[in-house]
């Protein structure tokens, strides 16, 4: 009972607080100073804070909620001169093993894969603790895209649907790969990715779609889930010793 | 045969000046790397994650980047290289010698230590509850130093792992960050220049706004109780820059071509070194 009452008498601060701050800015918007950032001009601070680190799940397990990871960039289905390109390639060339980026197509879906994400005025931040392979991305939410240099990792715009973060990115170099058998794309890759906390915040959810009308035979999509955890990023360096790059 | 004999000399050499070195340094060293963070200092300033998140300006090695009235006090490269001489022991200028340029530079797209590149070029602040993220080149470049996570919540680690870029750790004094970094591993040079330290590095740093709050000055102490003589310190300062501003993606050699002709290289340097070693065994 005590609980209630305070709850309630808290409530009825917080609604007298409310009432003050309302009437204040209205105070000094009249005043015409300007008042504290408002959410219009932070609008990473509109959907729900994806701050912390990430673990992907394995694939071929359920997790609680019946939960699971679905598709792979190994599936996307290619048109038949993209496989042409995928069969000639060698996958000893694989980028990954020179421990350059390999994109976020296929980094998204690596396994073990971990994230630190933070949020920041207009933008939001991803690292990765394979820093060599994920590299950074820096999704921007307060602007279009860009005109500029084609990047490992593309340029990434994101926006709210409700508690959703959807991040558009294009503008990709023609390095990478989509998958570790080869799968080339074209400059017009565009990737949309679907961002949602889900089973009360345990899981971050992704839902990843690949389109490149000159390379796929439509647009596919797959799901990955990434649990929140409080182990810490550790360093990672692929080339730490320098010989295993060389073989 | 004889120089077999020198060799051993010399390493008994190197290994008595390590044991002298570390005991007359040991106590006062030992003393100051214990002193963790964890649990010190007053609580963080209000807004502190607002105030500090953003990008930074690059630290020009000149000196010229300084807010009115402050000075930089970080030579660039040349002088660096004798202020760090200057505090050397012996036996690791010994070292530097022996440190063979294209195998063991650690600038080969790994990081290049916190004190060579990591807080002399641009970078962006991020921050979490648990942490203040230090993202090397504002693109994150390994190359330029990686990401260095400062934990405001933890004493260092029992068992460090000895990273490229340590363990660190903060607390607040006022509106002083004060990091502490430890766990190193000796891969890293503090100058272009082969000046190794060994995993006895310590770096204390007081990080501050000054200037309107337009800068930040970063103080460090870095000291090696087995490579130096004494600590060393330097002064730096960073501008703000505006919120917008974008980061490079800054990825090291970053085309398969540069890459592959990098390996190249190394494969060349290596085989170089071999063939070397294997004539001086000859003429034995």
């Amino acid at each position: 009972m005590r609980t209630r009452l305070s709850e309630s008498s808290g409530t009825a601060i917080q609604h007298g607080l409310i009432a003050a701050v309302l009437a204040l800015s209205a105070l000094s918007a009249a005043a015409q100073t300007p008042v504290a950032t408002t959410t219009a001009e932070r609008p990473e601070l509109k959907g729900p804070d994806f701050t912390g680190v990430y673990q992907l799940a394995p694939s071929g397990v359920s997790l609680p909620g019946g939960l699971r990871n679905q598709g792979s960039p190994e599936e996307a289905s290619l048109q038949p001169s993209a496989q042409a390109t995928a069969r000639s390639r060698d996958p000893k060339d694989d980028l990954a093993k020179l421990c350059m980026p390999v994109g976020p197509f296929r980094m998204m879906a690596w396994e073990g894969n971990k994230i630190d994400v933070y949020r920041s005025p207009g933008r939001i931040t991803m690292l990765f603790e394979n820093y060599f392979l994920g590299h950074m991305r820096t999704i921007y939410l307060d602007r279009p895209h860009t005109q500029g240099p084609r990047l490992w990792v593309g340029d990434s715009v994101g926006r709210w649907d409700g508690e959703t973060l959807v991040v558009d990115t294009n503008r990709f170099n023609e390095y990478t790969w989509l998958n570790s058998a080869g799968a080339p794309h074209s400059e017009d890759l565009r990737l949309t990715e679907r961002y949602r906390l889900v089973d009360g915040g345990k899981y971050l959810e992704v839902r990843m779609t690949a389109e490149d009308p000159q390379v796929l035979t439509g647009p596919y999509t797959y799901t990955r889930y990434y649990e929140r955890v409080s182990t810490e990023i550790q360093e990672d360096i692929c080339n730490d010793d320098l010989q295993t790059v060389v073989e | 045969m004889s120089r077999v004999v020198g060799m051993f000399f010399q390493a008994v050499l190197i290994l008595t000046a390590i044991a002298v070195a570390a005991e007359l340094r040991a106590l006062p060293a030992a003393a100051q790397t214990a002193g963790a963070s964890a649990g010190r200092g007053t609580p963080p300033p209000a807004g502190w994650q607002e105030k500090w998140m953003g990008m930074y300006e690059q630290q020009d090695r000149e000196g010229q980047n300084a807010p009115p009235g402050f000075k930089v006090d970080y030579p660039p490269e040349p002088a660096t290289i004798e202020l760090i001489d200057s505090v050397t022991q012996p036996w690791a200028k010994m070292r530097r010698e022996e440190t063979v340029w294209n195998i063991e530079d650690s600038a080969l797209c790994r990081p290049q230590g916190t004190v060579r590149k990591d807080s002399s070029l641009d970078f962006q602040i991020a921050v979490s509850p648990e942490k203040i993220t230090l993202i090397g080149g504002r693109g994150g470049s390994i190359y330029l130093g990686g990401s260095r996570r400062i934990y405001l919540n933890r004493p260092h680690l029992k068992n460090l792992p000895y990273t490229y870029l340590g363990d660190w750790i903060g607390h607040w004094e006022g509106d002083t960050l004060v990091a502490d970094g430890t766990g190193f591993n000796e891969k890293t040079w503090f100058t272009r220049d082969r000046q190794r330290h060994t995993e006895a590095l310590h770096i204390a740093e007081r990080w501050r706004f000054v200037s309107n709050d337009e800068w930040i000055e970063m103080k460090a102490t870095i000291d090696d109780r087995f490579a130096l003589t004494r600590p060393f310190t330097v002064t730096r300062f960073y501008r703000k820059l505006p919120d917008d501003t974008a980061p490079d993606e800054g990825v090291c050699l970053d085309t398969p071509e540069g890459r592959r002709a990098w390996v190249k290289l190394f494969k060349q340097s290596l085989e170089d070194w071999d063939e070397e070693r294997k004539g001086v065994g000859a003429k034995e």
